[in-house]
Parts: structure tokens; sequence; C-alpha cells
């Protein structure tokens, strides 16, 4: 633990101050961040923030849940919780028809998911802290991770990369390590439950730096 | 459908604002054609270009497919050492590859580093 991170864990300690945070999930489509938003939650406060889906692009507008009162026996943190729609270069309806959605429904879909991209964007500037998901039996060196992880870091916005997925037999969370060295990096299944404290742990440490 | 590639050198587009180089990549993108750039784009431009691209999408017009080499990822097999990539960039010269393409044509891209693999299809 860093001298300036222990001053300040003393400092909290001390007088019970509570760490405001606005905590953003970002990442591709389908990489498991409405699952693990959910996990958050429901472990947290009780409760979903919203609904997952096989067809992509199932969350399209900002998700909050706010002011979560969450404390790791020592500190109090007061936590908004951002899931984000997810980042793609493409939208096309067509994709969503494979899925049995007609034309006009997957025209409809795809209005709302570029409208999504956006405001996921938009909300980068917003935030303190962020959870890059990435999905850990595909190949992570994509644009879009890379386009991520560059905006925050272009931005000083402390990251923390989340290797999801870890419960199915191809995952290679080592595979995201080696892909953006020196980053931080925790692997898990949001819909198992796997290694979920260890992320807990990790999103605190990342919040009081 | 024919497959048209503009390659640009970054000394034509590093003197655009980054709106202006923005709307110039999406433009050629929408014109139908695969632009290379020998140069790199800030990671905020990047953002822009998804912002600017989602704003054009259409049914027509399902977005873009990009792909960017950077001078870092250069540095990682070799090829520039960080003292002489830095004299580059302090000079403007962003050293590194961009791939714009529009995603109906590019069907997919491959990156792995110091390479990147296109799929092209044309009809």
């Amino acid at each position: 633990m860093g001298i300036r991170k222990s001053f300040k864990l003393a400092f909290y300690r001390l007088f019970k101050r509570r760490i405001d945070v606005k905590l953003g999930i970002y990442g591709p489509t389908n990489v498991g961040k409405t699952t693990l938003a959910n996990r958050l939650t429901e472990d947290w406060v009780g409760g979903k923030m919203g609904n997952i889906s096989e067809i992509p692009h199932e969350t399209r507008e900002i998700l909050k849940m706010e002011r979560m009162q969450v404390s790791d026996g020592w500190k109090r943190f007061s936590i908004d919780l951002i899931d984000t729609p997810g980042i793609e270069t493409k939208v096309d309806f067509r994709e969503f028809m494979k899925y049995g959605l007609s034309e006009t429904e997957a025209k409809r879909r795809a209005k709302q998911a570029t409208q999504g991209v956006l405001d996921s964007i938009k909300w980068l500037a917003k935030l303190d802290a962020v959870l890059v998901i990435m999905d850990s039996t595909v190949d992570p060196y994509t644009q879009v991770n890379i386009t991520i992880l560059g905006n925050l870091k272009a931005r000083n916005i402390p990251t923390l990369i989340v290797a999801n997925k870890i419960d199915l037999p191809n995952s290679r969370p080592d595979k995201i390590g080696q892909a953006f060295p020196g980053s931080d990096v925790v692997s898990i299944s949001a819909k198992e439950g796997d290694n979920i404290n260890e992320l807990y742990e990790r999103i605190f440490d990342m919040v009081m730096e | 459908m024919k497959l048209e590639v503009d390659l640009i050198p970054f000394s034509n587009i590093s003197n655009m604002t980054p709106e202006a180089k923005v709307k110039f990549l999406v433009d050629k993108v929408q014109e139908g054609k695969v632009i290379v750039i020998e140069g790199t784009l800030e990671p905020e431009e990047e953002a822009m270009l998804i912002e600017s691209t989602m704003k054009a999408v259409t049914d027509d017009f399902p977005g873009i497919e990009l792909c960017t080499l950077s001078g870092d990822e250069y540095r990682r097999i070799g090829i520039l050492n960080g003292l002489r990539d830095r004299l580059l960039k302090t000079l403007g010269h962003r050293k590194g590859i961009v791939v714009v393409g529009p995603a109906a044509l590019i069907k997919e891209v491959k990156r792995s580093p110091g390479i990147l693999s296109m799929h092209v299809e044309t009809e």
C-alpha cells in the first residue's frame, strides 16, 4: 500500500467520512456488463438493474443505481453505479433479424442502440472510476477495447479490467493480461459469482486511490 | 461492388482539427472507400469517430470498421525505440497505421502486434 493511500485510509477511518463514487461499467456488447451490474446491486443493496439477453444491444440506455451505501468493514462508500450500453463501431439492423426480430423491431432496436453508444461515450467524462468488462472466451485485442482504455487513460480515470465468463471451458483470462500489459485485471464469472469477493476488494482499492 | 482504397500520408490531415479530421474520414467511408492513414488518431479522436459514425448510421450504412496500430505496438515488437518515438511525436509525427472502412464491405479485421488483416467482401 502506498504512503498516499495509507494516509487517506487513516483519514477516512478517523473521521468515518463517506466516499462518494460514480462507478461506470463499460465494454463492447454481450460481454456481461448488465449481468455484473445485477450481481453488484443484488449483493450490495438487493434488486436488479436491467434485463439480460443473448441479442446484442439489450441495454440501449444508461442504467443508474444511485447512492448505494456499501461498506468494506472499515470505510463507507456511496456508489452511483452506471451501467452503459455496449460500445460498437457498427449497428446493423439485419443482425437483430437473425435473432427472430421483425424488420420493424430490428430497425427500432438499431436506432436505440446507436443512441446508446453515443450516451456511453458522453458519460465517460462524468465518472470517477470505471470497470471495463471483457469476455475472456474471445480475443480481447479489439479496437473497441483499445479505444475505451485509451480514452480512460487520457482522462486519468482509474480503471479495472474485468475478465468475465471464467466459468466457461474456453475462457482464457491470461490473454487479456497479455493484450493489455500494465493494466489491472481481475478474473470473474458475473453469472456464477466466481471470484466476486476479489473484485469487490479491487473496486474498493481502486476508488481509494 | 468495387473496392477503392485511399492511402493518405498523415501530413495531409495533421493540421486539421479533430472535428475536421473525423468528418473527413466519415465522409470518405460513406462514399464506400477504405482509408489507410500513415499515422495514428488520439483516443479522443477515435471516440469522436465512433460518435460521428453512430449519428450517420442508416439502413444502408451500418457503420465502420476501424483499426489502429500505434507506435506503442511497433515499439513492443522492437521496430522503434522509445527515444526515437518520443522525438517523432514531439515533431508532430504519429507513427502507426489507421484503417477505416465501411462495415458493409469489411467483414472482419484481425489484429496482432505489428499486423492488421482485413477480410473484405464485395458482391
